[in-house]
């Protein structure tokens, strides 16, 4: 949405989106502020609002909303939606997402909007090993993901898909993703995202149970109803897969890809922090290097 | 529209699009003589530069870009020749990432993140860091493949 300041703004405005847990450890906020801190001191950017939804734990008990002065018992997906509904109706043309498990360092915004990137990301890394940070790319032959591995330090690349612990994103990665989709209900219920260009014919009023011939899988599918007040899927958990892969997928289908900004590093807290060393060392001693 | 080439690289220029060379020790950009570049490409040859000399070129070359220009910088990946070295892998390839030839004599090896440092210092925002083969030709006709980092970066003061 335009405002009037708009035109008397001279640094981007960047809401936060942070998606959170019960609990959250005094590192991650100490962290975190000091993040804002740096941001506000620096200049660079102007905070605009701090969208904040529960809950981080991935993914399927990311469940209530607290930013929004309620309580919710929906799952991460869900919440995101709720996020990206309001920055959408907001005035900011990024949003900065966060998890209250990931602990961006000093000045992470701008780092990654130096970067010229309409959806690019930070590191953080997985807390087990392979220690490999959350960011894939699609496997040409399976349409699988696999997680990027043994890049230089400061590689700044695209790829095919980022976690959203540390990620920002332009609003018209949103806009181009809901213009160029249309959206239609299953038949549970659930809603389908699907290119415009790979939508032809007409959507028959026939219902069928779903079947598979010769290895294609036929579903019946129909229009939104107009009544149907559910936001635009930009998020979703399907297939026992995170919703970050979903929305990859979309803006991929737009024409963008997500990159990742190996210099902006993040700590990932869960019991133990986990820290770019624990991805090093693995590093090291898989290459017989320690 | 100007491109400025340094390093012995093949580029194919749209019409119109002027194309000068330069060695990377001899650089003097003159904005009002020679106008401004839209982009800068500099293969294989940051090494030749002596350690104090790099800051002063990176500079140069900013100042002689359009606003939003961009420079492209391939440098032998420093991780890839040290791997090889410690794990005792090392090759002709690896002595040449490290040492340059007779010719061209490298004086400083370089890190993807030391490389991106020296970009931001010299206020460039760096948009793309990635590793790339070089595919280079010996004077005896052998095709080589040379690691680099690959780095794009903007002026846009």
């Amino acid at each position: 949405m335009a405002s009037e300041l708009d035109s008397k703004r001279t640094r981007p405005l960047v809401d936060i989106g942070v998606a959170c847990n019960t609990n959250q450890t005094f590192q991650w906020w100490s962290t975190v502020m000091l993040m804002l801190l740096s941001e506000e001191k620096s200049g660079n950017i102007e905070i605009g609002q701090l969208r904040t939804v529960g809950s981080a734990v991935p993914d399927h008990n990311k469940n209530n909303i607290i930013g929004d002065s309620k309580r919710r018992t929906r799952l991460t997906d869900y919440n995101r939606q709720e996020v990206t509904k309001g920055f959408l109706s907001g005035e900011a043309e990024w949003i900065f997402w966060m998890d209250d498990d990931t602990a961006p360092p000093l000045n992470a915004i701008t780092g990654l909007l130096h970067s010229g990137h309409d959806f690019v990301a930070g590191a953080y890394f997985m807390t087990a090993e392979p220690y490999h940070p959350i960011a894939y790319r699609k496997m040409p032959d399976n349409g699988l993901y696999a997680p990027i591995y043994n890049y230089p330090d400061g590689a700044l690349m695209q790829v095919d898909s980022v976690g959203f612990g540390c990620t920002l994103v332009h609003r018209s990665v949103y806009e181009k993703i809901r213009d160029a989709h249309t959206v239609f209900e299953r038949h549970n219920g659930a809603l389908l995202v699907v290119p415009n260009d790979m939508v032809t014919g007409n959507v028959g009023d026939d219902y069928f149970e779903p079947y598979v011939k010769d290895g294609v899988y036929y579903e019946h599918i129909k229009a939104k109803s107009e009544d149907d007040d559910r936001q635009f899927p930009f998020y979703q958990l399907e297939h026992g897969r995170t919703e970050d892969h979903y929305f990859c997928e979309l803006a991929a289908h737009v024409g963008v890809k997500p990159w990742l900004d190996t210099t902006v590093v993040c700590t990932h807290y869960k019991t133990m922090p986990t820290t770019k060393d624990n991805y090093t060392e693995f590093l090291l001693k898989e290459t017989g290097l320690a | 529209m100007k491109i400025a080439v340094f390093g012995n690289m093949d580029i194919e220029a749209d019409a119109g699009v002027e194309v000068r060379r330069f060695e990377i020790t001899s650089f003097y950009p003159n904005e009002k003589i020679d106008g401004l570049y839209y982009r800068i490409f500099v293969s294989n040859c940051m090494p030749e530069l002596p350690r104090e000399a790099v800051m002063d070129f990176l500079k140069k070359a900013h100042d002689a870009l359009e606003v939003n220009g961009e420079i492209i910088v391939q440098v032998p990946m420093a991780e890839f020749a040290a791997k090889q070295l410690f794990t005792n892998k090392a090759d002709p390839i690896t002595y040449y990432m490290l040492y340059g030839t007779d010719e061209h004599p490298f004086r400083a090896c370089y890190t993807m993140l030391q490389m991106r440092t020296l970009l931001a210092r010299a206020k460039f925002n760096v948009k793309e860091a990635t590793e790339a083969i070089l595919k280079l030709t010996t004077t005896d006709g052998e095709e080589l493949n040379l690691p680099v980092h690959n780095l794009v970066a903007v002026r846009n003061d």
